[in-house]
């Protein structure tokens, strides 16, 4: 079967500000889709939680060129989409646009990235909705939850242990000087990416893109800051929030995971497919939700980036059964370090990752966004077709292993939820 | 594009198949026409229940045998409940789509309803309603549905009310299901990388030996003209500010207005595609969000409609800013309505909402789900009209007639506005450290 993405069907082209430039076709759609990533995240906020996040969300609130409001109006009047988020460690661009408007969707997306201007009207508007945001959050119990276990699992001053909001005394003091600096210092073409995928020849798409992102001024060399090591705690580091007017309690329950760039990354990956993902959330699903009915949802997840993110375990249960769902979480890890994956359940995980390539990667958008982490993570553009052969080296031992690395004895358990009885 | 195949088996099965051949995949749905809809007084949320009990396995496939079986062929499928229909996918590699349609045959008339799988769906489902409670949103979202239907059931929650949740029973749902899943009551669609005369023959093996089954039964109730305002404030813990929603009665899916009604929701919060859970692209350049979200007072706002069976409801929804009262968001909504009724819209402004609309449509061309979904859709709730006709209909709207159905349909009479109010803060938390 051809794979959705060969590396022959790539073009991928670093113009001379140093940014990286990546173009597939996809004959016959009538659109394209965009999606381009800046290494500048709060992972760069250093002392100042808040300020990459306050940074992207006024990107499209008005360039050297065009105001917010006009900005708005021209992508409405193509019925084009554009939009910003900025994460921990990338400000993520995607958009999309009818095939004869990608010059101006990408006009666009190279003014917001390169040439926004910071208006003080328009800062003034975002610090107000990211103040109102933080205070909605702080009384989300997922959100929540999240909050107090990145504050017990990591240190402080680690990227991780932020509150992905931004701190609220943060967010209020930012000038618009001081997000035009971050801005200088940390939005460079050379920590950037731009990948357009659609209806247009990848030759002439090329240009397009180096047509538009001319304008982004090389800056030269940059370094990701350091910060403290996070250390595995002796015990279980639990703590709760209690929150008014709540029904459901919600829990993450989680240890330190590895970077996507981890020679032990598929290892783990494919243990944790088992322990929380494949079928009906895997094996925990299968226990808390199938076997005991106790939750919607209770699934594990691993946030392998740049950096090595949190390998957790998240639940929302009614509050009298929390207990009884932690042990039945921390019973079937156990018993996947135990006893290792069962009958063909290895050989069913397998065959799901490599044959939902197809159905994964069906969209423009799904290819965009794969190119995308492609080159984040310089996976190579023949690692869709190296793909089956990496998931068929991973031995069973290798994922044994794996598991293992899940410290069922020292965890952080963060919790939110209502006043429990009793 | 390539056209649409339309059948109907002899024994009822509506059959809609189109090719795409953009990607070696191939997806297939059944849209069953039952929904919160066709629920009694007391058994809110059946619908719902049953569609989790058909991912509990047949005597064929059974428990935990289905979600393997489709992962093992690299393929992802779901299902979701709405007023009007329970609609169930499959996407898979192209290859495999004949499993998703013997499966789904077999799922639609052997589903096993074991009183021990009951009971743990039973509490899985009220913590899914739970889990929705955490947002004041969700509340007010009942309190606004309630109030604004008085006789139909569109103002029962389609998850159901807890005390429903807690009472329904094993037989309940068998018998739910048995009146409604039978090839005369479904749609099936299927989108892909295939020879639709070959998917057409294996939709035919699979669902032709099904019995038709009776006539489902019609849902009488209609919701009598509303003859005033009806107003809910909502005053309860949970929430960090305040939050405004509008609901006005509007007509059922295929009334002459329904496109001037989409053009009326693209002036005020950018133009959405039609089908479920879509959200457009932008909307930024908007009434709604210029005067709300550019004027300082919120940090969300939205409008919409969702095509129905019966007549529904044009939605207004907006989150306040701190500090900001509802009653604020209400009187810069309610402007934005006044006008609609005063002036009409320029050109421009007509433009950019039909530019929109047209690139909504080349975006559902992208991929063969959310295409299939659109297909579903349109017969489920019975709007005789295919892509293209929707999209030259949206064309010929004019500022005149979006200015004649604003008048008509945004007015006071036919409102339901919802304040939610926060009311205290957090309780402070407390930690410890176990060992």
């Amino acid at each position: 079967m051809t794979p959705p993405i060969a590396a022959g069907q790539v073009v991928r082209t670093v113009l001379p500000n140093g940014l990286t430039c990546l173009v597939m076709p996809s004959p016959d759609s009538g659109a394209v889709a965009i999606h381009g990533f800046v290494k500048a995240g709060a992972i760069f906020d250093r002392d100042r939680p808040g300020m990459a996040r306050f940074v992207g969300s006024t990107l499209m609130r008005g360039t050297a060129r065009r105001s917010g409001p006009q900005l708005a109006e021209d992508l409405d009047g193509i019925g084009a989409g554009l939009a910003v988020a900025s994460g921990l460690e990338t400000v993520v661009l995607s958009g999309k646009s009818l095939a004869d408007d990608a010059p101006a969707l990408l006009d666009a997306a190279a003014e917001v990235l390169a040439e926004p201007s910071f208006p003080d009207d328009e800062v003034e508007r975002v610090r107000g909705e990211l103040i109102t945001s933080a205070h909605v959050n702080s009384l989300d119990t997922r959100q929540t939850s999240e909050r107090i276990f990145r504050r017990v699992a990591y240190p402080t001053g680690h990227p991780h242990s932020h509150n992905p909001d931004g701190d609220e005394s943060v967010l209020a003091s930012l000038t618009p000087e001081d997000l035009r600096a971050f801005h200088a210092e940390q939005l460079r073409p050379e920590a950037a990416a731009v990948v357009l995928v659609g209806d247009v020849d990848p030759g002439r798409a090329t240009d397009l893109v180096a047509a538009s992102f001319v304008r982004w001024p090389a800056r030269g060399a940059w370094a990701i800051p350091g910060f403290p090591a996070p250390h595995a705690p002796s015990g279980i580091l639990r703590e709760e929030s209690v929150l008014p007017g709540k029904s459901q309690a919600d829990l993450v329950l989680g240890a330190h995971g590895v970077a996507r760039t981890d020679p032990d990354y598929y290892a783990v990956m494919l243990a944790n497919l088992l322990l929380g993902q494949l079928g009906m959330m895997g094996r925990i699903g299968e226990n808390v939700r199938e076997r005991q009915g106790m939750a919607y949802y209770a699934y594990s997840d691993l946030r392998a980036g740049l950096l090595a993110g949190p390998w957790w375990v998240r639940a929302g249960v009614h509050p009298s059964n929390l207990e009884r769902a932690i042990a039945a979480i921390i019973h079937e890890i156990e018993q996947l370090q135990r006893d290792g994956p069962a009958g063909d359940e290895l050989a069913d995980a397998r065959t799901y990752l490599v044959g939902s390539l197809a159905v994964r990667l069906e969209t423009n958008q799904g290819i965009a966004q794969t190119l995308a982490d492609i080159e984040l993570f310089g996976l190579g553009l023949d690692y869709i077709e190296r793909y089956p052969e990496i998931i068929g080296s991973i031995s069973r031992e290798a994922i044994v292993e794996a598991i293992r690395r899940f410290p069922t004895e020292g965890y952080t358990l963060a919790i939110a939820g209502p006043q429990r009885e009793g | 594009m390539h056209e649409v195949h339309a059948t109907t088996l002899p024994n009822g099965l509506q059959v809609l198949i189109q090719e795409s051949h953009a990607a070696p995949v191939a997806t297939f749905w059944v849209w069953y026409r039952v929904g919160s809809r066709n629920e009694p007084s007391g058994y809110t949320g059946i619908s719902h229940w049953v569609e989790h009990m058909l991912f509990k396995g047949t005597p064929a496939h059974p428990s935990g045998t289905l979600t393997r079986l489709i992962d093992r062929l690299g393929g992802r499928w779901n299902a979701f409940t709405w007023k009007d229909y329970t609609a169930y996918f499959e996407v898979m590699p192209v290859e495999h789509i004949g499993v998703a349609v013997r499966l789904e045959a077999d799922r639609m008339q052997n589903t096993i309803f074991d009183p021990e799988v009951v009971a743990n769906e039973r509490t899985v489902i009220i913590s899914e309603r739970e889990g929705a409670e955490n947002y004041p949103a969700y509340y007010l979202r009942e309190e606004v549905e309630a109030l604004a239907f008085k006789a139909h059931p569109y103002r029962q929650p389609v998850i159901g009310w807890k005390g429903d949740l807690r009472a329904i029973t094993r037989d309940d749902l068998y018998h739910h299901y048995r009146t409604y899943y039978h090839p005369s009551n479904a749609i099936a669609v299927a989108v892909g990388d295939f020879d639709p005369g070959q998917v057409a023959a294996l939709i035919t093996e699979a669902f032709g030996p099904v019995a038709p089954g009776d006539p489902i039964p019609a849902v009488r109730a209609e919701e009598p003209e509303q003859e005033g305002e009806r107003r809910v404030v909502l005053r309860r813990p949970g929430g960090a500010t305040a939050l405004l929603q509008m609901a006005f009665h509007v007509p059922r899916a295929g009334h002459p207005d329904l496109p001037a009604l989409l053009v009326l929701d693209g002036i005020l919060s950018g133009f959405k595609g039609v089908v479920p859970f879509d959200g457009g692209t932008g909307g930024r350049s908007s009434r709604l969000y210029r005067a709300l979200v550019d004027g300082g007072l919120a940090t969300e706002v939205g409008s919409g409609l969702t095509p129905s069976v019966d007549p529904t409801l044009f939605r207004i929804g907006a989150t306040a800013r701190s500090g900001v009262a509802a009653g604020a968001l209400e009187a810069a909504v309610n402007r934005e309505i006044a006008r609609l009724h005063d002036e009409p819209a320029d050109s421009a402004e007509m433009a950019r909402v039909k530019r929109q609309a047209q690139a909504q449509f080349v975006y559902l061309r992208d991929g063969v789900f959310r295409r299939a979904m659109s297909l579903g859709m349109f017969e489920a709730v019975e709007w005789p009209q295919t892509t293209q006709a929707l999209i030259e209909s949206v064309e010929g709207v004019s500022s005149v007639e979006v200015t004649r159905v604003a008048r008509t349909y945004l007015s006071d009479r036919r409102c339901t506005v919802g304040h939610y109010l926060p009311e205290d803060g957090p309780e402070g938390g407390v930690a410890e450290v176990v060992s």
